[in-house]
């Protein structure tokens, strides 16, 4: 009897591996009727089969609903253990989105690594559009999967994955971010990434765009390298419209330190990057005082806009630097006294940014 | 049964009470310390390390005043027969409910990850298969496989380290703040993890090299005092209290949230070399326990005695309704352990005023 248990053993939870269809990502929308507007893309590996991508959608209020009612259609038994990323569209992100993401935790099979990714638009719309794209790879999972990878590497969305968003949204004093795409037509087709969804708690309240991204990440501690493209270091005597500096930010340190001053948090952050000119002029040599002066009109254009993120920030009531959590931790006498969603707005900044040029390529 | 395969060294008594700590304690301890004491747990994890740490040595101190006796005898010796032998009975019953109620949290482990329609009978019976194999073979094996598991624990902080860029460091601040008597009212949920160092008692005359034992013993409680408070400040660092106070298995977790180059996900690595940890546990208990009734009743038929602690294990683990009363049981756990504990404290003091056996 051991022996036939112990052969036995799994077939009850037995899954076959040819009849399961792995959904690659999810998406939720807004729909009618009090219904969330959901959608699977799940890889097709038939040889016969005409399209690689099955996109099953249904409207339901549980994930777990819609997947049922994705059995009754889809010719794979849904499994959720390659999911790449979750797409949420904005108008649901508005909403509060914390738990769209309960079943990924709550699930031990599935990982908690999708990315969480905010669409404008309709997730479900992209997708059918992006099934058709035939200069990108054929199953858009793995094209919105690598190109939010690409991305994160070079900094202009953050990485957000579904523990993240959690972790942040479940932390007084600290919200989550999130990146954004959005289908585009007017630079060549394609899926364009275009910046960061801002929350307050679960809820969106904003969004930057891939400028601002990087130095938001700087001042969070999160910057991978990146380019910075300067529109204040111009090249004179240009006919032509090239114009500008192209410095690639390859490293940065960050110092952060809150105060409570006249009971006013002032938030000191230095930032120090260190960087390369990529593109810049090249009609005249360039030389020590030269680079000295783009390095400090470099730092006043970082800090400037360093500057205007945090003001947007505090005007939409969303901390993804996590101010609030520095105030908890380090003054949690006056954290207990103040509603942090209404002192937030009124926080000092103190920005300073310094700009080492490390070199300038093989020319001067 | 031949004497030999009895036979174990200091560092084999060091494995052997590491893995009756680490492997199922570590499971719940992060979110538990989370829920009573918030971001303070890693304090709490400490403190109690520290308290186990002295009654170790008490317990070491004490077992080095009868030499060659494991605490049963001591207790007869000290005690008298009726009152000795009832407390050996008592530790006994302490071994058959906390077998059971690891077995369990084992089964459920299995079941909530990874087999969900399996029957709980056809799990438990799988998990404790290789558990009465050992157990057959002698405590030097169940020793050495407990010494293989230093791979497991230093694999596990390795793949930790890799988490290291999503934890924040104001996550355990401020220092502090749930206060004193919180975090040694939290001592009730620390103390069930810490369960494994009592099992010396048992199996000391079986060490061979008794001059180092009190050593090793002592590098046994400092290491696992470490591995928890590594593992439960990352958990409070990565998650923070509230969330952390909201997940069943904080470990699994954190390995589900690392993702590498080619394998992807990181948790189905963790299952395959933290289930024989979880084994090791399992083991430490169901031996001391299977070898402690063969002392005690001077039982003969070893193989028998053996089909019949499989059989009331199995009915013990099924004792807790759900998973949610399995807290409960541990918790009951922790205070038979306490209670455990205290007796051989008291026995120890008991000891200071009569005459050492040294032969």
């Amino acid at each position: 009897m051991l022996i036939i248990m112990i052969s036995f053993v799994g077939c009850w939870d037995q899954k076959i591996y040819e009849d399961s269809g792995f959904a690659l990502q999810i998406g939720y929308e807004s729909s009618s009727a009090g219904k969330i507007l959901m959608s699977f893309t799940v890889p097709v590996v038939d040889p016969q089969a005409k399209e690689p991508v099955e996109l099953v959608y249904s409207n339901a209020n549980l994930l777990r609903e819609f997947r049922e009612d994705a059995k009754k259609t889809s010719s794979k038994l849904i499994e959720g253990g390659k999911i790449q990323q979750i797409l949420i569209s904005d108008s649901l992100a508005y909403k509060g989105i914390n738990n769209l993401l309960e079943l990924i935790e709550r699930e031990p099979t599935d990982p908690s690594t999708p990315y969480v990714v905010i669409v404008e638009g309709s997730p479900k719309t992209m997708v059918e559009i992006a099934k058709n794209f035939i200069d990108k790879p054929p199953r858009p999972a793995f094209y919105i999967h690598k190109l939010l990878e690409n991305n994160i590497k070079s900094s202009y969305i953050p990485e957000t994955r579904v523990f993240q968003f959690s972790n942040a949204y479940f932390s007084p004093g600290i919200d989550p971010i999130a990146p954004m795409i959005k289908l585009q037509f007017d630079k060549g087709k394609g899926i364009e990434v275009t910046g960061s969804a801002l929350f307050a708690g679960d809820k969106m309240v904003g969004k930057i765009d891939t400028k601002q991204t990087p130095l938001l990440l700087a001042m969070m501690g999160k910057m991978e390298k990146s380019t910075f493209i300067s529109k204040m270091v111009v090249e004179t005597n240009s006919e032509n419209e090239k114009s500008g500096c192209a410095v690639g930010l390859n490293a940065v340190k960050r110092k952060i330190s809150v105060n409570i001053i006249d009971n006013i948090p002032v938030v000191d952050i230095y930032l120090n990057f260190k960087v390369n000119i990529s593109e810049f002029q090249w009609n005249k040599i360039y030389d020590e005082s030269i680079q000295n002066s783009i390095e400090d009109i470099l730092s006043s254009e970082m800090k400037q806009n360093c500057e205007k993120v945090l003001k947007y920030t505090q005007e939409v009531g969303s901390d993804p630097i996590g101010i609030g959590d520095i105030v908890r931790a380090k003054h949690n006498s006056y954290w207990e006294k103040v509603d942090w969603n209404n002192t937030y707005k009124n926080v000092i900044f103190n920005i300073k940014v310094n700009v080492n040029i490390s070199n300038h390529g093989s020319i001067r | 049964m031949n004497d030999t395969r009895q036979d174990i060294t200091s560092v084999q008594l060091m494995a052997f009470t590491i893995s009756g700590a680490i492997g199922v304690g570590i499971l719940l301890l992060p979110s538990l310390l989370a829920e009573e004491v918030g971001h303070d747990g890693w304090i709490s994890s400490l403190v109690g390390g520290f308290i186990c740490l002295i009654v170790t040595v008490m317990i070491m101190l004490l077992l080095r005043r009868y030499i060659n006796k494991s605490i049963f005898q001591i207790n007869i010796l000290l005690y008298g027969k009726i009152f000795g032998y009832i407390l050996n009975l008592f530790f006994i019953v302490y071994l058959i409910f906390i077998t059971g109620i690891t077995l369990r949290i084992f089964e459920e482990v299995t079941n909530i990850i990874i087999l969900k329609l399996t029957p709980a009978l056809v799990t438990t019976v799988l998990i404790i298969l290789p558990t009465i194999y050992a157990t057959s073979k002698g405590l030097k094996v169940v020793c050495r496989f407990s010494v293989l598991l230093f791979i497991a624990y230093f694999i596990l902080i390795l793949s930790l380290l890799l988490a290291i860029h999503n934890l924040r460091f104001t996550y355990i601040m401020p220092i502090g703040k749930a206060g004193f008597i919180p975090i040694i009212k939290s001592m009730k949920v620390t103390i069930y993890s810490y369960l494994g160092f009592e099992l010396a008692t048992l199996i000391y005359p079986n060490v061979k090299d008794k001059e180092k034992a009190l050593k090793y013993m002592v590098i046994s409680i400092i290491f696992t005092t470490i591995f928890f408070t590594i593992v439960v400040s990352i958990s409070t660092m990565l998650f923070g209290e509230i969330k952390l106070s909201m997940l069943v298995f904080p470990i699994y977790n954190i390995e589900q949230s690392i993702t590498v180059p080619v394998l992807e996900r990181l948790d189905t690595v963790f299952i395959l070399f933290w289930f024989p940890t979880m084994g090791g546990t399992i083991r430490s208990y169901f031996f001391s326990l299977y070898y402690s009734i063969s002392m005690l009743f001077n039982i003969k038929r070893k193989k028998l005695l053996l089909a019949i602690v499989t059989i009331i294990e199995i009915i013990i683990s099924r004792i807790p309704e759900n998973f949610e009363a399995i807290y409960r049981y541990s918790t009951y756990s922790g205070i038979l352990g306490v209670i455990i504990i205290s007796i051989i404290i008291i026995t120890f003091f008991i000891s200071l005023f009569k005459k050492k056996v040294l032969a």
